[in-house]
This record gives structure tokens, C-alpha cells and sequence, in this order.
């Protein structure tokens, strides 16, 4: 019964998508903070993008894009260049270590201060 | 349906089979990176690990589940950090476990710059990224987007550039080149001009008194300049710059491959081939001439345990300045300003790390140098000879526990100088001293937990040309209260000799008599105390950093040049009692990860005791307002716009001066716009920029410019930029 429910709603889903080429997916972003929140979400609403929305607490970025337009690979090469990791690739140490102090989320330190606040 | 899947499992296939983290880990100590051969890294908790090899390089497969990796060397700190990507690139920088209380020390890079969060002293780190925020040109540029401290011109000919901090004269700080004191003694009127920007590493500041370590002569601070080294230089860096002053440069850095030793090899060639007169006063608006500046040096290792590096440094500065007439056709008659100076140095360091212990270390600094300079102002010959030698050493171990650390050593310094004065109207005016200064020091450190730390230094040192033995007790402390805010206190005394005529050779480019009042040589003796606060303030998700300091300085001597007496003299004595206040208070905010702003407010109230009584000192404003903003485009422009903004400064009296020739007593306030735009690529960096954007002048640098031979020719009023708006551009190759 379970699993039926869950075909009904994938195909009901998907047919709903396949009519607009719209992909929803999502992706690990690490970060710390809503500053983090604010400068990952900016780095991932490129074009085609249409919802790029990442929480602090589960770490995942939840994203719609067109397919035609752009693509995963396009998106977290992105996010990576803003200064934060991906689950697929890490942001250079560049971009990495310009990021504000308060958003050295590579640091386990950091996310400790955080949960404090 | 079948689209989306095909993509995802393409994507997931393709990235699983290249996944790898790989990256560098480097080791620090005094402020010097070299990669770590056979450090470990590894997946904290799990099973996973692996060791970098002779550069330093690892490369490590993501374990499944584990999200912390740790890159460990025995002596070293462990570093940690959090990765959750399979694939990428990232390095570790361990810092030496013996390192958490250094008085140089290396912080994190989260900003360009950035105080020391743990060091007792209030210290900073001026990096990279900073530092190309103002492109051109050396040391006394750098300081551009820092509101601590301020670089102005001492005279309206000579081209000298004097920085200031706390209120007071670069000269009472001691500026370092790699822990070796540089711009000292003859040195520390052009010295800043002798550090060519493009081969600076980093520059770390501390303000107010700092460690006994490096000496008793820092008195409102200490500035340290680190340049690129064999073991982490990039191989070859090319820099190229002109500006609209016809200021050309080339800067060369050379880092030979593979070889061991390691060498690397700094040529400097800069030229300003002709003078411009924008102001029409007869007198060129900046010097002409070139500088020649050289540097080669070698990083050697003797066993495991020992290691050194020693270097040749050679500098040759020509310039010439004073009216056209002088420069382009040596007109007879015409006043004209010309100086050479040379300086040649060998230094090293050796430092020995005892392998059974974590904080056993032994360190040997030395120099050796001679630096000769001859300048004509007019008909008055200044000709000046330094030979210095320097050594010191450093121990540095712990007492029983490592929440107690000392540091301690001789020291010796053996200085020979003569300064003399060849003029028509004066006489002759002659110097010769030799000081042999053997020294002794010991530090405490006490970092009981994190959130407190202390450093209390005593050294005495002999000195044989004053016969007597000086003490120089110091202090430090650091206090968290809370997590987001620092309090820090130090205080303590510092010395130093002056060079009567060297250091007052800008009064030279006057018609004024200089009169030595005081039969000998005395030193300058002052006591420093400061206090500063340190506030994070987190409004919603936004930090705003500010930072407070306050600092006041007494001189029990100071050298003092009295231009107020009479308008046609200067007097320069010895006395008691000048004193300096600084405050300064300043707040970082950057609302984006590519955008910072930072504002800045100085108050300065420094006081000189003149014949006549204490009064403000010349050319220092009162109020100084600063505000600088960058922005960084993702796609790696950079946009950089500093606005300073200076209140009046006092300028020597001319109540006595007939009326053609009288001048305010306060200058006018004025501010200054700087921008600068760069464009990074692979190898490549542009840069173009504006100094002066609005071009503002002061109209009238020199009294009686007309009249060069005459009374009262005088270039001792300046207190506004000469040359106004200028243009530049340039260029960086680097090949890491």
C-alpha cells in the first residue's frame, strides 16, 4: 500500500514536471549561518534556477531548475565558487577563506558557536 | 520521468569515480610556511588515512559517513575541518604547537585584515589581499587601507616619506624585515621607501609596546614585513607598473626549482625619469631618479633538526628634486636637492627544534650592514655612514606545563655612525659615535585557558656609548569576556639613539640655520601604556566588528625641532615631557561575503614641550576619518574606493616672519579619494587605479619658492599631497 502511494505520487509528480522540463532536486550545501544561507542561495539562482532554498539545520539546498537551461553540475560549481562544499565539490581554499569569520563552517568549532546562540 | 533519473545517475557515476580531496599541508613557524613531508591525514573516527608525500601533497578517497579530516604532524597543532564534499581541493596550514603565544603570529585568513584573536598584544595581519588594495608602490604605500596608521611626505622636496602611529613618527616604531630591525638609525628616514610592495608577503602590526624579544627601540609599535621565501614564493613573479608621475617599476622574483638549498632571487628597478612642475612654483612636484634593489637569498636544512636561511641585500637609491632649472639643465644658481645612498646587508637565521620535545627551540638571528648616503640641499652637504652588526638569540621553551612558557636571550649590537654637515654659512656640524650594546632578556608567558593570556618581559641592556645600563620592563594581557569581546592592556618602556642631523635632514630643504642646542647626544626615553576593546556585535545574521584603542605615550627625552622660536632657525634639543594621546575606534561590517566596508575615526592629540611650552605637534591632525569599501565580483574583479578625510594640522609659527611670508598657523581640513580596480586570471593580474581622484593640492607647498636663496625659502609647510590626481597601472604574472 506504502509503495503504491509512493509510485501514484512519483508519477504524478514527474508528470507534472515533464509538461514544463522543470527538475527538482536537491543537494548537501555545509554552512553555519544565515549569512551563509543568504550567499549560498545567491550563488545558486542562476539563470533557469527557480527556487534555490537552503537550511541552516539539515544543510540541504532545495532546488527547482529547467533542464534546458541549466544543470546540477552548472549549479554546485557555482555554489563551490561562492566559498562553500558541496556534497560533490569542495569550494577552492580561495574562495573558502574569504568568507566572513563567522561562516568558517570547515572549522567543527564553528558549528559548535553556532548551536551556543 | 526517465530524463531525470538518467541525469542523476549519470551525475552520481561520474563524479564517484573521480571523488578525491587532495590538497597540501604546510607547516608555520615564525611566520614561515613549508610544506609537511609524511603528515598524516586521515578521517577522524574511521579507518581511513593516508600521508603526504615529500612536498607535502595528499590525496584521500571521501569516506562514506565521516565528515572530519584531520591533517596531524608530530610538534604541530592537529587541524580539523569539516568536509563533506568527494571531490576538491584543500590545504592545511599547522601551526606549531609551541606558536600559540607568538609575537609574530600567523591568524587565520577570514579577512585581509584581521587582529589576533588569542596573542596578548593588540596584533594584526595586513595579507595579500589587502595589500593589493593599493598597488603601488613599497612599505609606506601599504598601510593605505589601514586607519592605524598614516604615511605623509616630511618636506615639499625631498620626496621622504614619514609614517605615523600613534601620533608619533614611524621612527619610534620598530619596523622589522623578518624579525631583523631594517628602517633604524640612518635607515628609518628612507628605509619604508626600501621594501619594494610587490615582494611583501604579509606585514603583521602590533600596537603599542611589543615582546622584549626584538629589542628596546619599538615604542608605539612594531611592524614586521615578511617577504615571499624560497618555500612558498611563487616561482616566478613579474610585476610592471607606471603611473601619470612618470613613477615606472619592475619588480622580479625568481624562485629556482628543485634546487636544495632553496633560493630565490628579488630584483626591484624603479625610475621616474622626468620632472613635472603642476603647481608652476619653479619646484618639481616629486623627485626624479632610481632605485636599484636586490635581494638573494638561500633556505639551507643541516640534519632533521636544524635549519637557516641567509640572505644579500643591496640597495642603490638616487634622486634628485628642486626647481626644474636645477634638474634639466644644472643651472648654477638654481636650488636643487640630489642624494645617493647605498646599503648592502648579509642576514641570516638558524634555527634548531628539539625533536624529543614539543617546545624546545633555539634561534639565531644576525646582520650585518652598511648604508652610506650623501645628499645636497642647496649649498649645505649632508654625507652620513652606518655600519651596524646585530645578533640575537632566542630560547624558547616551557616550565613544567605548557600553560607556562618563557623566552630568553642575549643580544648584541654593535653600531659605528657619522653624520657631518658641510655648509657655506654654517660652519661645519660633525657626529661620531660607536655604541656596543650587549643585551639580556627574559619573557613569561601564562595562557592558563583560552580566555586569558599574559606576557611580561625585562631586559637590560649596556650601553657603551652612554655608559650606562638600561632597563625595559613590559607588559601584556588579554582578557575574553564572553565570546565576543577582548580586552587587552600593555604598557612599558622603550628607548632608542637618535641621529641629530639624518633625522632632521628635511629641515635642510629650507634657508633655515640649524642650531644643535645640546652639547651631547641624549637618548629618546619613553613610556607607553594602551588599552583596547575588541566587540563582535551580531545584529540578526549580520557581524559587525569593533575595535577600540586607546593609547598614550610619554617621553622622559625626545628629540625635539623647534621651528616656532624664530622662523629663519630650527633648534634641536633634547627635552623632557612631550607626550602623544591616540584613540581609535573603528568598525569592519561586511554584509556579503564580497563586500566590506570599514569605518574609521582617529584622534590624535600629540604634544611636543617646545622652548616656548608644550604644544600640538606639527603636520599631525587632531581628527582623521577614514572609510574604505571592496568588492570582489565572483568572477574575481576587484573594486576598492577609500575615502580619508584629514582635520587641520598645526604648522611651525611664522608670527615673526614679514607679512609676504606668513603662513596659517592651522592648515585647512581636506579629504582624499583613492580607488582601484583589479581583474584577476589564471597567471595574470591587471590593475588600474587613481590616487587623488578629486585632485586636491596644496597650492603652495614652499615658502618663497621664488627666491630658493633668499630668507625664509622654506618647504617645512606641507600638509596636503603636491602632485594631486594620479593615474596608474600595472601588471602581475605569478607562476605558483
Amino acid at each position: 500500500m506504502k509503495k503504491l502511494s509512493l509510485i501514484i505520487s512519483l508519477s504524478l509528480f514527474t508528470l507534472g514536471l515533464s509538461a514544463q522540463s522543470q527538475i527538482d532536486t536537491s543537494l548537501v550545501v555545509n554552512g553555519v549561518c544565515g549569512m551563509c544561507q543568504s550567499t549560498i542561495e545567491k550563488a545558486a539562482k542562476m539563470e533557469g534556477v527557480s527556487k534555490a532554498k537552503w537550511d541552516q539545520d539539515t544543510k540541504i539546498l532545495k532546488l527547482s531548475f529547467d533542464k534546458e537551461k541549466v544543470n546540477l553540475e552548472k549549479i554546485y560549481k557555482a555554489v563551490a565558487a561562492s566559498g562553500y562544499d558541496t556534497e560533490y565539490l569542495a569550494a577552492p581554499d580561495s574562495a573558502y577563506n574569504s568568507l566572513h569569520a563567522c561562516c568558517l563552517y570547515r572549522d567543527p568549532q564553528t558549528h559548535e558557536d553556532h548551536k551556543k546562540k | 520521468m526517465y530524463q531525470k533519473i538518467k541525469i542523476m545517475v549519470l551525475a552520481l557515476l561520474s563524479l564517484q569515480v573521480q571523488g578525491q580531496i587532495s590538497g597540501k599541508v604546510y607547516l608555520v613557524e615564525d611566520g614561515q610556511e613549508r610544506p609537511a613531508p609524511l603528515a598524516e591525514v586521515y578521517w577522524k573516527g574511521s579507518k581511513v588515512g593516508t600521508t603526504t608525500n615529500e612536498n607535502g601533497e595528499y590525496q584521500i578517497e571521501k569516506a562514506p559517513g565521516f565528515t572530519i579530516l584531520v591533517a596531524s604532524f608530530a610538534g604541530y597543532e592537529a587541524q580539523e575541518k569539516m568536509i563533506i564534499s568527494r571531490k576538491g581541493i584543500t590545504n592545511f596550514t599547522l601551526r606549531s604547537a609551541n606558536e600559540q603565544l607568538n609575537d609574530v603570529t600567523v591568524v587565520g585568513k577570514a579577512k585581509a585584515t584581521q587582529v589576533d584573536a588569542k596573542a596578548a598584544g593588540l596584533n594584526f595581519r595586513i595579507d595579500e589581499s589587502e595589500l593589493r588594495k593599493a598597488a603601488c608602490c613599497n612599505l609606506s604605500e601599504s598601510f593605505e587601507t589601514n586607519a592605524s596608521i598614516d604615511a605623509s611626505f616630511s618636506d615639499g622636496i625631498s620626496g621622504t616619506k614619514q609614517i605615523e602611529m600613534l601620533g608619533l613618527a614611524g621612527k619610534y616604531a620598530l619596523i622589522q624585515r623578518e624579525n631583523i630591525p631594517f628602517a633604524r638609525g640612518l635607515n628609518s628616514t628612507n628605509g619604508l621607501a626600501y621594501i619594494p610592495g610587490p615582494f611583501i608577503e604579509s606585514i603583521q602590526v602590533t600596537k603599542g609596546l611589543s615582546s622584549v624579544l626584538n629589542g628596546y627601540e619599538s615604542i608605539t609599535g612594531q611592524i614586521n614585513v615578511e617577504y615571499y621565501k624560497p618555500e612558498n614564493s611563487p616561482q616566478l613573479l613579474l610585476n610592471a607598473f607606471l603611473n601619470q608621475g612618470a613613477r615606472s617599476e619592475l619588480n622580479v622574483l625568481y624562485t629556482y626549482p628543485g634546487s636544495h638549498p632553496m633560493h630565490t632571487t628579488m630584483l626591484h628597478y624603479s625610475a621616474v625619469p622626468i620632472a613635472q612642475d603642476r603647481n608652476g612654483d619653479g619646484f618639481a612636484d616629486l623627485t626624479t631618479g632610481n632605485q636599484l634593489n636586490l635581494l638573494h637569498r638561500s633556505h639551507y636544512h643541516i640534519g632533521d633538526n636544524w635549519e637557516g636561511q641567509i640572505g644579500l641585500s643591496l640597495v642603490q637609491d638616487q634622486r634628485k628634486g628642486g626647481q626644474l632649472d636645477f634638474i634639466n639643465s644644472d643651472i648654477k644658481d638654481a636650488w636643487g636637492f640630489e642624494s645617493e645612498d647605498s646599503r648592502y646587508e648579509l642576514f641570516g637565521k638558524t634555527g634548531y627544534v628539539n625533536p624529543n620535545s614539543d617546545f624546545e627551540s633555539l634561534g639565531i638571528i644576525y646582520s650585518l650592514s652598511r648604508q652610506d648616503r650623501s645628499s645636497t640641499f642647496g649649498n649645505r652637504k649632508l654625507s652620513a655612514v652606518q655600519n651596524n652588526a646585530y645578533l640575537n638569540t632566542i630560547y624558547h621553551n616551557k616550565i613544567g606545563n605548557e600553560s607556562h612558557q618563557f623566552k630568553t636571550g642575549l643580544s648584541l649590537l654593535i653600531e659605528d655612525y657619522e653624520e657631518r654637515l658641510d655648509s657655506l654659512n654654517d660652519g661645519l656640524y660633525q657626529h661620531h659615535r660607536q655604541e656596543i650594546v650587549p643585551g639580556a632578556y627574559f619573557e613569561y608567558s601564562y595562557n592558563p585557558n583560552e580566555d586569558f593570556s599574559l606576557v611580561a618581559g625585562l631586559r637590560g641592556d649596556y650601553n657603551s656609548y652612554f655608559k650606562e645600563i638600561y632597563f625595559s620592563p613590559r607588559l601584556q594581557a588579554r582578557y575574553n569576556l564572553g565570546r565576543n569581546t577582548t580586552l587587552r592592556l600593555s604598557g612599558g618602556r622603550g628607548q632608542r639613539t637618535p641621529n641629530r642631523l639624518a633625522e632632521n635632514a628635511s629641515l635642510l630643504a629650507s634657508n633655515r640655520k640649524l642650531y644643535f642646542s645640546d652639547l651631547n647626544l641624549r637618548p629618546e626615553i619613553a613610556w607607553n601604556a594602551g588599552f583596547s576593546w575588541n566587540q563582535n556585535i551580531i545584529i540578526g545574521d549580520q557581524l559587525f566588528i569593533w575595535n577600540t584603542d586607546l593609547f598614550y605615550t610619554w617621553f622622559e627625552s625626545k628629540m625635539v625641532s623647534d621651528l616656532d622660536y624664530d622662523p629663519l632657525s630650527a633648534f634641536i634639543l633634547n627635552r623632557q615631557g612631550s607626550r602623544s594621546f591616540s584613540a581609535l575606534s573603528q568598525i569592519d561590517y561586511s554584509p556579503t561575503s564580497n563586500l566590506e566596508f570599514r569605518l574609521a575615526y582617529k584622534y590624535l592629540r600629540a604634544e611636543e614641550n617646545f622652548l616656548q611650552g608644550i604644544d600640538l605637534n606639527y603636520g599631525i591632525p587632531e581628527h582623521r576619518a577614514f572609510l574604505n569599501a571592496s568588492y570582489q565580483s565572483n568572477s574575481k574583479w576587484k573594486f576598492d574606493l577609500t575615502l580619508n578625510w584629514f582635520g587641520s594640522k598645526r604648522l611651525p609659527s611664522t608670527n615673526e616672519s614679514p607679512e609676504a611670508f606668513r603662513q596659517d598657523d592651522f592648515s585647512p581640513s581636506y579629504f582624499t579619494v583613492n580607488s582601484q580596480i583589479n581583474k584577476e586570471w589564471k597567471h595574470f593580474e591587471f590593475f588600474i587605479g587613481v590616487d587623488n581622484l578629486f585632485n586636491f593640492r596644496q597650492e603652495n607647498p614652499i615658502v618663497n619658492a621664488a627666491n630658493p636663496n633668499d630668507a625664509y625659502f622654506d618647504s617645512n609647510f606641507i600638509w596636503g599631497p603636491i602632485f594631486g590626481r594620479n593615474f596608474y597601472l600595472g601588471v602581475y604574472y605569478r607562476l605558483p
